[in-house]
């Protein structure tokens, strides 16, 4: 039973999906904001390292955090009362605003070519600026308060424990939140270094203050490789989270969607799907088993897209092939590539099923898989372009693929060049984005293979060891796949 | 007034009562006689005249043609007695080296022997789909049908059978398990005791439908083994391949299993062929009938395969069963069969995408224990195979080897050291044990997802 034809949901859709398929620009808003269990740890102020891949929602959480309305609705939806009394500055983030507590990219590769650079120096004169201690505050330039915190070792940790002090006694947590690591350095090497002294600046504050907290946002690659090679640095691992987008995690983002949207529909979704709780401000939870109860949530989906991915129940489920189909070589799935797909098969939907009996056509679900190949790696680029350029030299081969055939197009392809060309500074509006890091080890093929391995790019076939690419890279770049034999059609 | 029509004798009767008149024959005519059996199981009497010819039409040759006709009725040959002196070559018949002894000639008394005309081995992948049968609703029988299929056998597929029926009629379905093992026709584990196994079984039906006399079969039983739980009005059937004959009857399995894979030209003019599939199919279908008659009509249909690459397996395999189970462990034997399986299918089968969505594939007796990676190797074998036979360059399960819902995605069924040695027969409460509940858990959810909605009350 549900009271909304095939056609109002796939307006609904097109509608309420509308800004979540943006890039980056997309805000977090009041409505919006959807709150996954499974993130729930991610905002726990005592949390020090967040860990999430490209696109799982970093940068999303960190400006959420940043807000005090969206702050107010996870404290709420988490019931984590500690978030209403907690301060929140920034210690580096990609939209630098003017007065940041930190300097830009290009004032950090100066800094860092100067033999006495420390990269612990460099994040307490962060944490200093952030804190808006007098001494620090009072230097002009990034030169001088590198030079002041490396000469007053004692006036540093002074200031650390009058804002500690300070903090404690209004009761209440000054959490300082590090996002965008990727864009800290061109060179992986000088990335790494920077990234190993935040992470000991970060546990430094947890072990020697009880009101100040870093909090840092961290794709696990580059988690694993900084060097942690400061004291007590397993007390930081064993106190991460994992920013993790689950089957019914993202179902749940979507349906979501549709009860907050502004407009037509949405009231006709909410009545559909059961008793939605009104939060007020126009915003609306869904009951939980819509959020989190697999076999609820498909019932819903099956209201919207049909059971099976074709005319009957052997050419596979919907619920399951739609993120089976977006999944990363880490079976992950970017929230934004997700909602993409979605609305994207509303739309080809309308356009050439519009008298089919539900909202979304199998065989718009199906093409709009190019589309959402084409936004997932778009995200790549602005944060692992390196990553692009080595998949971009595979153009028109086919897997799965011996290694050794991968490092061959490399070579021919001319790929050290190109890791090159990227690792450059831009000479361009530093605001500008840059890409992110290079490789660990850009003139190692296998290193790279490996590395773009870890980052769910490319994936090994388990009995073969040969590579392949998850389709969601896939069908961007022209790479063919493998199998199936052809026959003639009589 | 009409007469009655003639008596009429099942399959093994039939033999029974022509070797009896070929005795008789041989003393009356103190000739050797032989007894012929074609595909069909139709006997012939020929007796060797060649010495001393007799005329066709004397009074005692008629009586002796008469009787054995009456006798074997509708297991009679086109020609009931043959004189060997009008045979163009009939040492083909009463010198051939296929002829088995039934006695040896003795005095006056001539000799008595049978000789057996079967054919096994013709390919029916060929065949062509048998026509459909479609009733009212939107599923037709074939959709309902599970072949439960294995390539090397004690993988677990009759236990697994079992289990899927039992599961399938607590969610309240009416389930009918067709014992499809020909070759081998055991004690079925759904049955208390041997003694409900019916009186007839799919071999019955084969021969006696191939003469166009199989009213009246006793094919079903209820399988009694696994109580059905709940209030579901849940119901188990089984048809068993070869019935347990009523005690004094005879019934000589072999002679009927030698007979049946044939495919048959029509019986009466004018008809079209009858291929083994569509008789096979014909098979099944009566037993499906008799479930309906008996209580309603079955909602799944589970056929039990032989393994190997049998014939009844291809059959069931490509033609008959709306849903394939194909039933897997890890090693290069099992691989290797099911490719060469596949590749005969591919260069036969026109409708190869259709076929290859029927398919799913079992990982039986998975021991997954301390090894996650080893459902996922299993998967790129399966991957690899499907891929190099059955997938077309253009399916979306090429492009993805991973996918949970596509053909060669292995369905576990876990295994546990602890289910070694369980008998299902001995422990009639076994399948209620929490461990095995969950050893096949997966496995019987996700069949269910498969599987065509049960038939509507009847209104």
């Amino acid at each position: 039973m549900t009271p909304l034809t095939a056609d109002e949901y796939r307006t609904l859709i097109v509608r309420a999906l509308e800004d979540a398929v943006d890039a980056n620009t997309t805000e977090p808003d009041l409505r919006r904001l959807f709150t996954p269990s499974s993130h729930r740890l991610a905002l726990a102020p005592d949390v020090t390292v967040v860990k999430g891949a490209r696109g799982t929602g970093k940068t999303y959480w960190a400006k959420a955090l940043t807000d005090p309305r969206l702050r107010e609705i996870a404290a709420a939806s988490y019931l984590m009362p500690r978030l209403r009394r907690v301060k929140i500055a920034t210690g580096f983030a990609a939209d630098r605003k003017a007065d940041a507590a930190y300097p830009t990219k290009r004032v950090i590769a100066r800094l860092m070519r100067d033999d006495e650079f420390d990269a612990v120096d460099f994040w307490f004169m962060v944490v200093l600026m952030a804190l808006k201690v007098p001494e620090i505050a009072a230097i002009n330039d990034w030169p001088g308060r590198m030079s002041w915190v490396r000469e007053n070792p004692e006036a540093l940790d002074d200031a650390l424990q009058e804002a500690d002090s300070a903090a404690h006694s209004d009761g209440v947590t000054q959490v300082l939140l590090f996002d965008a690591l990727d864009h800290l350095h061109k060179d992986r090497m000088q990335a790494d270094k920077l990234v190993s002294g935040l992470l000991e600046v970060a546990l430094e504050l947890r072990l020697t203050t009880s009101a100040l907290r870093a909090k840092v946002f961290i794709r696990p690659d580059m988690y694993d490789s900084a060097p942690k090679k400061f004291a007590d640095a397993s007390k930081l691992t064993a106190n991460t989270a994992e920013l993790t987008w689950l089957r019914e995690n993202l179902y749940g983002l979507f349906f979501h969607q549709l009860g907050n949207y502004d407009g037509p529909g949405a009231a006709e979704f909410r009545a559909a799907t059961g008793g939605w709780r009104d939060e007020g401000d126009g915003r609306f939870i869904a009951p939980t088993d819509v959020i989190a109860d697999q076999t609820r949530q498909e019932a819903v989906f099956v209201d919207i897209a049909g059971p099976y991915m074709g005319t009957d129940r052997r050419k596979g489920l919907t619920y399951t092939w739609v993120p089976n189909h977006l999944q990363d070589g880490n079976e992950e799935v970017s929230p934004r590539t997700w909602l993409y797909s979605l609305r994207e098969a509303a739309v080809v939907s309308a356009e050439r099923y519009a008298g089919y009996e539900y909202a979304l056509h199998y065989d718009a679900i199906r093409a709009s898989l190019h589309g959402a190949a084409r936004i997932r790696v778009e995200e790549l680029t602005e944060d692992i372009a390196w990553a692009v350029a080595a998949v971009e030299k595979l153009e028109g081969g086919e897997v799965p693929m011996e290694p050794s055939v991968v490092i061959a197009h490399w070579n021919q392809g001319g790929l050290s060049a190109a890791l090159q060309e990227l690792a450059q500074e831009s000479g361009q509006d530093p605001q500008e984005d840059d890409g992110g890091s290079g490789p660990r080890k850009p003139d190692d093929p296998f290193a790279v293979l490996e590395e773009l391995i870890d980052i769910g790019v490319l994936t090994r076939r388990l009995t073969t060891g040969a590579i392949d690419l998850p389709d969601v890279y896939r069908l961007y770049f022209n790479i063919g796949r493998r199998g199936g034999v052809s026959r003639k059609k009589s | 007034m009409t007469t009655p029509p003639p008596p009429s004798v099942r399959f093994d009767a039939a033999w029974k009562q022509a070797l009896a008149h070929a005795g008789q024959a041989a003393q009356r005519f103190g000739m050797n006689v032989v007894v012929t059996r074609d595909l069909l199981g139709r006997a012939s009497l020929l007796v060797d005249d060649r010495a001393n010819p007799l005329a066709a039409d004397a009074p005692d040759v008629v009586s002796a043609r008469d009787g054995f006709a009456a006798a074997t009725h509708p297991f009679t040959g086109l020609e009931p007695l043959v004189l060997g002196s009008l045979l163009f070559a009939p040492d083909l018949f009463f010198a051939s080296g296929d002829r088995t002894e039934v006695s040896a000639s003795h005095g006056n008394v001539g000799s008595v022997h049978a000789l057996e005309r079967t054919v096994i081995g013709a390919d029916w992948t060929s065949a062509p789909l048998p026509a459909r049968t479609p009733f009212d609703g939107d599923w037709d029988r074939r959709d309902r049908r599970v072949a439960m299929y294995g390539f090397k056998g004690g993988v677990g597929r009759s236990t697994a059978t079992a289990m899927l029926a039992r599961y399938l009629a607590d969610r309240g379905r009416c389930v009918l398990v067709v014992d499809l093992d020909l070759e081998s026709p055991g004690v079925s584990n759904l049955l208390e005791s041997p003694s409900g196994i019916p009186r007839h079984g799919i071999v019955d039906h084969l021969v006696e439908a191939a003469v166009g006399h199989a009213d009246g079969l006793e094919l079903v039983a209820r399988g009694t083994a696994l109580p059905v739980r709940g209030e579901s009005n849940g119901e188990v059937w089984f048809a068993p391949a070869g019935g347990t004959p009523r005690a004094g009857e005879r019934s000589d399995y072999l002679a009927k299993l030698n007979r049946i894979y044939s495919d048959l030209a029509p019986l009466t003019p004018g008809d079209g062929p009858r291929p083994f599939a569509t008789r096979l199919e014909q098979a099944i279908s009566a037993c499906e009938d008799q479930v309906a008659e008996l209580s309603r009509r079955p909602d799944v249909v589970l056929l039990d395969c032989r393994a190997g690459m049998h014939d009844i397996a291809a059959v069931t395999l490509t033609h008959l069963s709306g849903l394939a189970l194909l039933f897997t462990v890890d090693n290069p034997s099992t691989w290797e069969g099911y490719r060469m399986l596949f590749e005969q299918w591919r260069q036969r089968q026109d409708h190869v995408g259709d076929l290859v969505e029927r398919l799913r594939v079992v990982a039986a007796m998975f021991n997954s224990a301390g090894d996650v990676n080893r459902l996922l190797a299993l998967q790129e074998r399966a991957y690899n195979l499907f891929a190099d036979t059955l997938y077309e360059p253009d399916s979306t399960y090429i492009s993805a080897p991973d996918a949970e819902d596509a053909p060669h995605t292995p369905i576990p069924i876990l295994f546990g050291n602890d289910l070694i040695g369980l008998d299902p027969l001995r422990s009639s409460a076994w399948p209620e044990l929490p461990m095995v509940e969950a050893v096949y858990q997966t496995f019987t959810t996700t069949v269910e997802r498969l599987l065509p909605p049960p038939h509507p009350e009847p209104s």
